[in-house]
């Protein structure tokens, strides 16, 4: 029995999200433990120059859905395409990113396939013939190990920024083209995009986040984050609670209700480090905490702290990376 | 116009989380519940589509035990028109797929028009169970819907991408909607809702009686429950702000290689 795992590479702008190297990365390891092929699957178009930067994960086939229909992610035009290349196909294994296509896509497509599914996995191993998934569950206060019990397809989303990106030596795959076949009546259409405010890197993508707490008191405060955050390359967040100050938007919000993000560094000012917010940041891989109470619970998550006022130490901080 | 809203029942979210002796279960019992916060936004936007259109019916689906009717009598209360409880201990293994195997069950037994949820519970955020009722009725999904209209054929919502653009989005009215915070903000109950929650009606129902069997329920086991290993010590840096600065980004430069 060939034992195939096929991964959902996202892509967009006609480029490869940096979450595909991720999940290759994850794909690989994971068709070594049961010992089968990795196959990728790509929606989208434009894509074909590109296929060469997925040599160097072990991929034997990818399937290329192309069309024009295909460009921006919607659920009502993806889901009926990819849900008949798996009819067609039968991996054994089909993994995804817990991402907002991941979230859209993969429990619809389970439920349409009549099988379960584990979302946000930081792992997923292939052990004596059970498929084990690892997630965080409760605002990540708690892990969990689940297996899967009963026949395949087995259906997993990872969490997005929880894995490195490993290549091997680079190989070959062949490319089959699927024909993409629009359904004549779809659910639902997607009318319009408006971009966002800002043109800003989203905080659950940015390798850098700078995150601000309610003792900055207002917008204004918030601008030395900006200004850190410009000379860094990184993007602003804020807490629960600075967002219903009106010091910034719902949209930075990170924590249990608001958006988590997973950067490789996580600087935040002013921030209590209530469960609800660390529920949001503490997949960071370092995390940097400046607040003027060394009481705060943050400093129990944070790797580096700084005790004192919170403005003034932005400000010193910011002539240091300017000089 | 008859509106489904699930209403789940979740621990608080400032509960410590307590293990079995197994580690294979989390422990609730004794332990503070609420209603799930994002349920609670999926109820006011249903109240809000009653208030601009007398048709509309609300019936409520919660799935739990005997305490479950807290939450429920809480969503009468706010002014949902009808509860539907499907009975059912904690210890019983249901997973996301059952889930919505039985809230399908009562969308085809009620005759629901739209489901309207919250896009995620705050225990498990698994952001499953809303697009997985929607796969198996073949209906209209939107997720993270941050604006909701209805008119005369279609559904028309906003939400936000994960580049925090704005996605409008046109579905039919058999829909499925998963709403995020910032919809809305959920009215307090009234003392006359609360007086008449108490006389509205709970259907209690078992998974037998929507056709269901306790095998079909869940395809998951869970192995082991853990919590996280400690953090490490936090290095505080000393000295006044310009010296504490100076030392954090040399480290972040140099030691961290991070800038």
């Amino acid at each position: 029995m060939n034992r195939v795992t096929l991964l959902f590479l996202e892509s967009g702008n006609r480029n490869f999200k940096k979450s595909a190297f991720e999940l290759a990365t994850i794909g690989m390891n994971l068709a070594a433990d049961c010992r089968g092929e990795l196959h990728a699957v790509i929606m989208g178009c434009g894509l074909e120059s590109k296929l060469d930067e997925l040599k160097c994960f072990g991929i034997s086939k990818i399937y290329y859905i192309e069309s024009a229909e295909l460009e921006y992610f919607h659920v009502h035009t993806y889901a009926p395409a990819l849900f008949t290349l798996i009819k067609e196909i039968q991996p054994y294994i089909v993994l995804g990113m817990s991402s907002v296509i991941g979230k859209d896509l993969f429990p619809r497509l389970s439920a349409m396939l009549g099988v379960t599914m584990v979302s946000d996995c930081i792992n997923i191993e292939c052990n004596n013939n059970s498929i084990i998934a690892t997630r965080p569950v409760y605002s990540g206060k708690v892990f969990v190990k689940t297996r899967f019990t009963k026949g395949a397809p087995y259906i997993a989303t990872l969490r997005v920024n929880s894995a490195e990106i490993n290549k091997i030596e680079s190989s070959g795959f062949e490319v089959k083209k699927i024909q993409f076949i629009k359904i004549e009546k779809q659910q639902g259409v997607l009318l319009e995009i408006k971009e966002g405010e800002k043109k800003k890197i989203g905080i659950t993508q940015a390798d850098i986040v700078v995150s601000g707490g309610r003792a900055l008191k207002n917008s204004n405060d918030f601008s030395i984050l900006y200004e850190i955050a410009d000379i860094v390359g990184g993007a602003v967040a804020a807490s629960r609670a600075a967002v219903d100050a009106g010091c910034a938007s719902y949209d930075m919000q990170v924590g249990q209700t608001g958006k988590t993000v997973s950067p490789k560094l996580y600087v935040c000012f002013g921030i209590s480090g209530a469960v609800q917010h660390m529920a949001g940041a503490n997949g960071s891989k370092l995390i940097v905490a400046v607040n003027k109470d060394p009481d705060a619970p943050i400093f129990k998550y944070a790797d580096y702290g700084i005790i004192g006022d919170v403005y003034e130490i932005a400000h010193e901080i910011k002539k240091m990376l300017n000089s | 116009m008859r509106i489904g809203v699930c209403i789940k029942e979740v621990l608080d979210t400032n509960c410590s989380i307590r293990l079995n002796l197994s580690n294979n279960r989390v422990a609730t019992e004794g332990q503070k519940h609420i209603v799930n916060p994002y349920d609670e936004f999926a109820l006011e936007e249903a109240l809000r589509l009653k208030e601009k259109n007398s048709d509309v019916e609300i019936i409520t689906f919660t799935i739990g035990p005997e305490r479950a009717r807290e939450s429920i009598y809480a969503a009468l209360a706010a002014g949902a028109d009808n509860a539907l409880h499907v009975v059912m201990e904690d210890s019983i293994l249901i997973d996301s797929l059952g889930i919505a195997l039985i809230i399908q069950k009562l969308i085809e037994k009620e005759k629901i028009d739209m489901l309207l949820l919250g896009e995620q519970s705050t225990d498990y955020s698994s952001h499953e169970v809303g697009p997985m009722v929607a796969g198996l009725l073949g209906w209209a999904q939107a997720m993270g819907v941050s604006k909701l209209e209805i008119n005369m054929e279609s559904v028309l919502v906003s939400r936000e991408t994960e580049e925090s653009n704005i996605e409008i989005i046109k579905l039919n009215k058999s829909c499925i909607i998963g709403v995020t915070k910032g919809i809305n903000v959920p009215r307090y109950a009234t003392l006359k809702g609360i007086m008449s929650a108490r006389k509205k009606n709970i259907i209690r129902l078992q998974i037998e009686d929507l056709g269901l069997n306790n095998t079909e329920l869940t395809g998951l086991e869970n192995e082991k429950f853990f919590y996280p290993p400690e953090k490490g010590n936090c290095t505080l840096i000393e000295g006044d702000p310009k010296e504490a600065a100076a030392e954090l980004v040399r480290i972040l430069k140099f030691e961290e290689r991070l800038l």
